[in-house]
């Protein structure tokens, strides 16, 4: 009979038992990953870009499930004037010319991969953070309503009035732009959804889609690869992350 | 004589009077929500010289980052030192018996933050004031 001997040196040793211990740890790290999005601490990355896909053959006429979500959700209060009062979404109504079909459209902060307000924001308040999200730094931004001025969708609205008891996960301020955030403060805590798609979703008429786009399982990117989408103004060349079915 | 020997008594009984006020912050109660913490995320010394620098430094990483850790975030701070009064609501920013408003008064330095910033602890005013009706 043949005797194995097993000869085991320090180079195998070590190779060997860190295979083992990369075995144990990666599923760990995995499911946490699935479980919790990103720990607190840990950075927005680019490995994910965050993005939304809205149907609007299901969008009907009256329902404004998202609009008021996400007026609750970001304290947004209406002041009874309708030139400068704040609006993250709103919807709209189109009319096609000649068949006279409607369709509802919900825009909002189209959060463009090549974002004209950040562009011309002349502070740097404007800004598209790691995950594709452009976002405002209240901090920096001077009130001068270029980023309003140069937005294709009119996404931002400048805050004329003074506020009170704001939401802390929502600071919101008389004399900044502000615009959707794709509700950032969900995002980093783990949530992954916004206020507009949940409402949609519970209320409304599950036309707000919200998802990954840099993940090829994610339920958006599977719907984005079977139907046809569009941008709205995607002769802009943005490359927005919010993206339309039936337009 | 006795004049200026009485004038200078009573100068210096009131700068000991003025300096121990501002220094110890008699008028301002900084008492913490014990159900939450036994004590500040950092000394009281370093908390006092440096508390802008923590909350600056945060809100970059946070905005800018997304990096949402709690010990230096100023609604870490509100949920811990906003306390409510005795009539169960919770000071205004703009009044003294706010935590952070009472010292800044006495220091004579203004605070900005809660032009934008919640003044008070969210989940505690939800129970008592209904925000969104």
């Amino acid at each position: 009979m043949k005797k194995y001997e097993i000869k085991l040196n320090r180079r195998d040793f070590l190779k060997n038992s860190s295979m083992i211990g990369m075995t144990a740890i990666a599923p760990g790290v995995f499911f946490q990953e699935l479980a919790h999005g990103r720990a607190l601490d840990e950075p927005a990355s680019a490995k994910k870009r965050w993005g939304m896909l809205i149907n609007t053959n299901q969008c009907t006429d009256d329902c404004d499930a998202c609009v008021t979500a996400c007026n609750e959700e970001h304290g947004i209060e209406d002041f009874g004037r309708p030139t400068t009062d704040t609006q993250w979404i709103r919807k709209l109504k189109l009319t096609h010319d000649v068949s006279g079909e409607t369709k509802n459209v919900p825009m909002m902060c189209q959060h463009c991969e090549n974002p004209p307000c950040v562009d011309v924001c002349p502070t740097g308040a404007s800004f598209i953070r790691a995950d594709g999200i452009v976002l405002v730094n209240k901090h920096t931004c001077i009130g001068c309503r270029y980023c309003m001025m140069s937005c294709p969708y009119k996404a931002r609205s400048f805050v004329h009035e003074n506020l009170e008891n704001q939401l802390p996960h929502a600071p919101r301020g008389k004399g900044c732009v502000e615009s959707c955030t794709l509700c950032v403060h969900k995002i980093d805590n783990g949530e992954n959804t916004t206020a507009c798609a949940e409402a949609c979703t519970k209320d409304g008429q599950q036309a707000i889609l919200f998802g990954d786009l840099k993940d090829p399982n994610s339920e958006i990117s599977k719907q984005l690869k079977k139907y046809e989408t569009k941008e709205v103004r995607s002769d802009l060349g943005l490359n927005t992350a919010v993206r339309y079915r039936g337009i | 004589m006795y004049k200026r020997i009485s004038l200078k008594i009573l100068l210096g009984l009131s700068l000991v009077l003025f300096s121990g006020n501002s220094i110890t912050h008699e008028n301002v109660p900084h008492n913490i929500d014990r159900t939450i913490a036994d004590k500040c995320v950092e000394p009281t010394d370093v908390m006092r010289a440096k508390h802008h620098i923590f909350i600056k430094h945060q809100s970059n990483e946070t905005v800018v980052k997304g990096i949402r850790t709690k010990k230096h975030s100023l609604n870490n701070c509100i949920n811990c030192h906003i306390q409510p009064l005795a009539d169960g609501t919770y000071p205004s920013a703009k009044s003294e018996e706010h935590f952070c408003t009472g010292c800044h008064i006495a220091a004579a330095a203004k605070v900005e933050c809660f032009d934008c910033h919640a003044s008070k602890p969210f989940k505690k005013v939800a129970k008592k004031v209904e925000i969104f009706e």
